[in-house]
């Protein structure tokens, strides 16, 4: 998963949470709402008619709401959740790690590769006998054939 | 074909040279005769008269350990100057890469002879000196090539 997929997924699960948020307090108001207009409708309860009706329904909201926001936030925090344990893999720290020896290589037989070993010895050697003959810099860093190398 | 004078005999008369001769025993090796081992007890230098001596260090090699090519020696080369030099232990492995024949100076008897002629231990101490000061020289530049290829790929 890219770092743009991870991003996407937590807005993802803020929307969801900034969603339940506001439906609680929707949910709240309304039933408040609710409460004061079925009093003055009926007009024939006591204050506290008023506020226990007013208070009951503000329960039955909050109730519907936290049931909505438990499911909202349960829901999404396990989709985010699942899609980050299996999609996003362990990378390797790559920082100190050379490219080159770290892309896979064919696999050379031993003989083969004793064989390209010796050679790059003797090579090596001619051209450290080539320095040590005319020594100047461009002699001691001349370029090999050598197949370990290349 | 008369074989080439030793390096580590260079400078000396015939006479001396043939002295120091007489002290050697000769040695026919078949290919991948081991003539001596790494760490062992140097206590024979060795005057190649035929063939091909390979000297060579241990490598690990996925997971196997190998001889790895270090040197090649050809006739009026010498190996095992360890011999002549403290504290007398090999520092290579060498083996017989083709039907080889040595002559083989035993270090008690070299120095004895040292002790009597200091014209022929003077002489023999400045070929041995010339044999390592040039794979000093070799070893050297091989490892700064080396250095350069890490620092490149390092900074590749």
């Amino acid at each position: 998963m890219t770092e743009r997929q991870v991003l996407a997924a937590n807005l993802s699960c803020w929307h969801s949470n900034y969603l339940a948020f506001v439906g609680i307090w929707a949910s709240i108001g309304l039933s408040t709402m609710a409460s004061i207009l079925l009093y003055d409708e009926s007009h024939r309860g006591t204050p506290m008619e008023m506020l226990l009706m007013a208070l009951c329904m503000t329960l039955f909201g909050l109730a519907v709401s936290a049931i909505a926001f438990g499911a909202a936030t349960r829901d999404s925090r396990s989709e985010t959740d699942t899609r980050v344990e299996h999609k996003v893999p362990i990378m390797a720290s790559r920082f100190f790690v050379d490219p080159v020896a770290a892309a896979p290589q064919p696999r050379v037989p031993i003989e083969v590769l004793l064989a390209q070993i010796e050679r790059h010895v003797r090579l090596e050697q001619a051209a450290a006998e080539s320095f040590i003959d005319f020594p100047t810099s461009e002699s001691l860093h001349c370029r090999t054939m050598s197949p370990l190398v290349h | 074909m008369p074989n080439p004078q030793p390096d580590l005999l260079k400078g000396l008369t015939v006479e001396e040279v043939s002295a120091v001769m007489a002290l050697g025993q000769k040695l026919n090796l078949a290919s991948g005769t081991v003539l001596f081992q790494l760490g062992a007890e140097a206590d024979r230098i060795y005057l190649i008269e035929r063939g091909r001596i390979r000297l060579t260090l241990p490598m690990q090699v996925e997971g196997h350990e190998e001889d790895i090519l270090v040197e090649e020696r050809l006739p009026g080369e010498t190996v095992g100057w360890s011999a002549l030099i403290p504290p007398h232990r090999f520092t290579l492995k060498a083996t017989a890469q083709m039907d080889a024949a040595v002559v083989a100076l035993p270090q008690t008897t070299l120095m004895k002879i040292f002790s009597e002629r200091p014209n022929v231990a003077y002489a023999v101490t400045r070929n041995v000196a010339a044999i390592i000061g040039q794979r000093l020289q070799v070893f050297q530049a091989m490892w700064l090539r080396e250095v350069q290829r890490v620092v490149e790929l390092r900074r590749a």
